[in-house]
């Protein structure tokens, strides 16, 4: 009595144990679990070097939405997080340095410095070759490693070993939040270039404060550079575009569900002569500037660069997040942007000396300018 | 007797409890792996735009877990990817036997090259031919990556193609029968009367045999030496390099790997070789497979190096395919030159440092041989070796 007894409380408890485990693996439609701990065992038996399965364990998220194959979604750990929240205000996230690889791959150079950036104030110049990020050697073989440290967004210094022929200097830099300027105006020629950098809460306003400012000058007309101008921010955006339209749609974007959100202009617009610079570094947001005012104004330049999802940028409770893509842009017709970008109504190519000036130095100053002579000429 | 039972209770109930915790905390180890996902699955619900594959963001999962190990050249690869990748190292592809470019003047997309022996070559396709139509699908400069997956397919299958000949101003219309084609990797051409050309590409499983092929020619032409140009070369099977060396030096060590245990494997030539004058040309793109081979070369002072400083891989991958057809890419080895040294992150040294201006670097492989300053370098080189 007691042996059988003793047996099936055995039973019992195992056969609780199967319907727990069943259970657990039934609930798990996001992977095989066997899969995965394969992939573990292996890799911590053969990999070559230190295996961590914790930053294993972190890359499945990132691995994830990269599975949807969209530009603008993917993961964020707390330090992209941090990066995202400042570049959706229209701000900078980093160092300040922009970088280029050099075509003998054996070193980086300085192609910008952001103003007010802790590479600014660092004294670092544009053409400065880097040629050690952190210790490591700048090498085609290094690269992963290089352009995750020179890009990191965590809040420890980065160091940057400067050699500019026989001179080398040790810089270290810790990545911070930088406040750009939105919006400039100046006066060339008689004509009003407008050079938007970025988008924040009030560009609009400030944009028509410094166009009414100088609106007491003559002046033949304006050029509104977005050659480099890449946003989310479609609200402020329709407002710059209202300034220049009279009433009517400016731009649409569609979301889930093809629930549609129009963006609408109303009465009132500056009605001078208006030519719009573009390149393919024009994106998102940049996009729907063109698309709302490409009736209205002559585009010159290169087709732009077809990013056609406006993101959003989504905290989780742990303190990580992600972007995702949450609305498409389309023109004021319903038609969606075409991936292809816009292509304007006068193509402009770089000379090549122009071309060879942007592969030496990694970008063309104001004065080799080439796009915007072009288009000054064309006012006079 | 009663404390039998219990003695037999209390081990089954100890191994029970066991199995069931060990059980539990395998599962449990990924318990909140699934919450997290399961959070980032409900913000797609919500905000996502576009189509949602969960076939791939299953496959997401196992790759982001395999690059979150932070090795650049370890990866998971998908059964589709494996099966690529399979073919390609194979050096053998389904499809008509031509190489393809992007003219970006037009947009178009021209035919480079024309393998010899191929269906391309039978139907009449010729190099400079513009392709504007594919499987029914027109085509421009737009579509160039999804073209050769359009041009590509099962052996014996036909593909329909219209080209447009710049030279006739003519359009034409192909139909065409899709065969094994088996892609050159290696180039052979006389410089000169004495001089011998030989590239190689890549390290695939043809390449050794090819690389034989262009040997034999070489003499047959009475070359007097060889240059022989990895440049650009990335690398590729390490079992093939080895195989070319041993064509190249006498009795001797290759090549020895080491894996994380200290597991070591030896390479080694044998007897046979041929010991015409030969130059290496080598340069920053030059990796892998390309320095196993210029690593043994130099050691045993068979070739002189010229060009510059090549890429530094010191590591060799392993493939491992799982049961599902798809595969683990890992990096499980080191391997070093016949001197002992492993060249990761270093890469080898030119014996004569020679390098391109970047308005030469801009145009790659489109340079004419007396352009071409690291190969005028590397012929002058080889002509004091052959008059030695």
């Amino acid at each position: 009595m007691k042996k059988i007894r003793l047996w099936m409380v055995c039973i019992l408890i195992f056969g609780v144990a199967i319907i727990f485990i069943g259970k657990k693996e039934i609930i798990n439609a996001y992977f095989s679990t066997v899969k995965l701990q394969f992939l573990t065992n292996y890799t911590s038996k053969h990999y070559l070097y230190d295996f961590k399965e914790q930053t294993g364990m972190e890359g499945i998220y990132s691995g994830y939405l990269e599975g949807l194959n969209n530009s603008v979604t993917y993961y964020l750990n707390e330090d992209d997080l941090k990066a995202a929240r400042a570049q959706i205000k229209g701000n900078y996230y980093g160092t300040g340095l922009k970088l280029m690889w050099n075509l003998d791959g054996h070193s980086m150079m300085v192609t910008d410095v952001i103003k007010n950036s802790p590479a600014e104030r660092a004294d670092i110049q544009v053409g400065d070759c880097i040629t050690k990020i952190d210790g490591i050697k700048v090498l085609p073989s290094n690269e992963n490693d290089i352009i995750k440290k020179a890009f990191s967004n965590a809040s420890l210094p980065i160091l940057f070993t400067i050699e500019n022929g026989d001179e080398l200097k040790e810089v270290s830099l810790v990545p911070e939040e930088v406040s750009l300027e939105d919006v400039t105006l100046e006066l060339i020629d008689e004509v009003m270039y407008i050079k938007l950098n970025t988008i924040k809460e009030g560009t609009s306003a400030r944009l028509k404060e410094m166009i009414d400012e100088v609106s007491t000058n003559t002046y033949k007309g304006m050029i509104l550079d977005v050659r480099g101008l890449s946003t989310d921010n479609l609200e402020e955006v329709c407002k710059i575009s209202d300034l220049f339209l009279e009433s009517g749609i400016a731009f649409k974007e569609k979301s889930k569900e093809e629930h549609i959100r129009i963006f609408t202009t109303e009465d009132g617009a500056y009605d001078t002569r208006m030519a719009i610079l573009m390149n393919s570094s024009t994106l998102g947001g940049g996009e729907a500037l063109v698309l709302a005012l490409k009736e209205r104004a002559t585009l010159y330049g290169s087709d732009t660069g077809g990013l056609i999802y406006i993101r959003r940028i989504i905290s989780l409770e742990d303190g990580t997040g992600m972007s995702v893509a949450s609305g498409i842009i389309c023109d004021r017709y319903g038609k969606q942007l075409s991936e292809e970008g816009i292509t304007p109504d006068v193509t402009l190519y770089l000379d090549e000396e122009d071309q060879m000036n942007k592969l030496i130095n990694g970008y063309i100053s104001r004065d080799e300018d080439s796009y915007l002579e072009y288009v000054l000429e064309k006012f006079q | 007797m009663k404390s039998k039972h219990i003695f037999r209770g209390a081990a089954v109930s100890l191994i029970l409890g066991t199995i069931v915790l060990c059980t539990t905390a395998f599962v449990d180890k990924y318990q909140h792996v699934v919450r997290k996902l399961s959070m980032l699955e409900s913000v797609l619900n919500e905000y996502y735009v576009g189509d949602v594959d969960t076939y791939k963001l299953q496959e997401g999962i196992y790759k982001g877990f395999i690059s979150g190990v932070g090795d650049t050249y370890s990866a998971y690869y998908t059964q589709k990817e494996y099966d690529d990748f399979k073919e390609e190292a194979s050096g053998i592809y389904h499809g008509i036997g031509i190489r393809m470019y992007l003219e970006a003047e037009d947009n178009s997309i021209v035919i480079k090259e024309v393998f010899e022996g191929s269906p391309a070559e039978e139907a009449g396709l010729l190099p400079n031919d513009k392709i504007i139509k594919v499987a029914g699908k027109n085509v421009s400069g737009n579509d160039y990556t999804i073209v050769s997956s359009l041009v590509a397919g099962e052996k014996d299958t036909e593909v329909e193609m219209t080209i447009f000949r710049p030279s006739d101003k003519t359009t034409y219309e192909f139909t065409l029968t899709r065969g094994n084609i088996t892609y050159p990797t290696v180039n052979f051409r006389m410089i000169d009367d004495e001089v011998a050309y030989i590239q190689i590409t890549k390290f695939e499983e043809l390449t050794h045999s090819q690389f034989k092929t262009a040997l034999e020619k070489s003499e047959a032409q009475n070359a007097k030496g060889i240059v022989l140009d990895l440049r650009n070369n990335p690398g590729g099977l390490l079992r093939i390099a080895k195989d070319i060396v041993d064509e190249l030096i006498p009795e001797g060590i290759i090549v020895s790997t080491k894996d994380k245990n200290g597991k070591s494997v030896e390479y080694y030539a044998d007897n046979q070789y041929t010991d015409i004058p030969m130059v290496v040309l080598i340069n920053s793109r030059s990796a892998s497979a390309s320095e196993v081979v210029a690593g043994a070369l130099k050691d045993y002072g068979r070739a002189k190096m010229v060009g510059e400083t090549s890429y530094g891989k010191g590591v060799v991958q392993t493939v491992i395919p799982l049961s599902d057809g798809s595969a683990l890419k890992l990096t499980t080895s080191q391997y070093f030159t016949p001197s002992g040294v492993c060249i990761q992150g270093i890469g080898i040294e030119p014996d004569v440092q020679i390098g391109l201006p970047i308005e030469k670097l801009i145009r790659g492989s489109n340079l004419e041989d007396t352009e071409d300053d690291q190969l005028q370098t590397a012929i002058k080189v080889l002509r004091q070796e052959i008059s030695e």
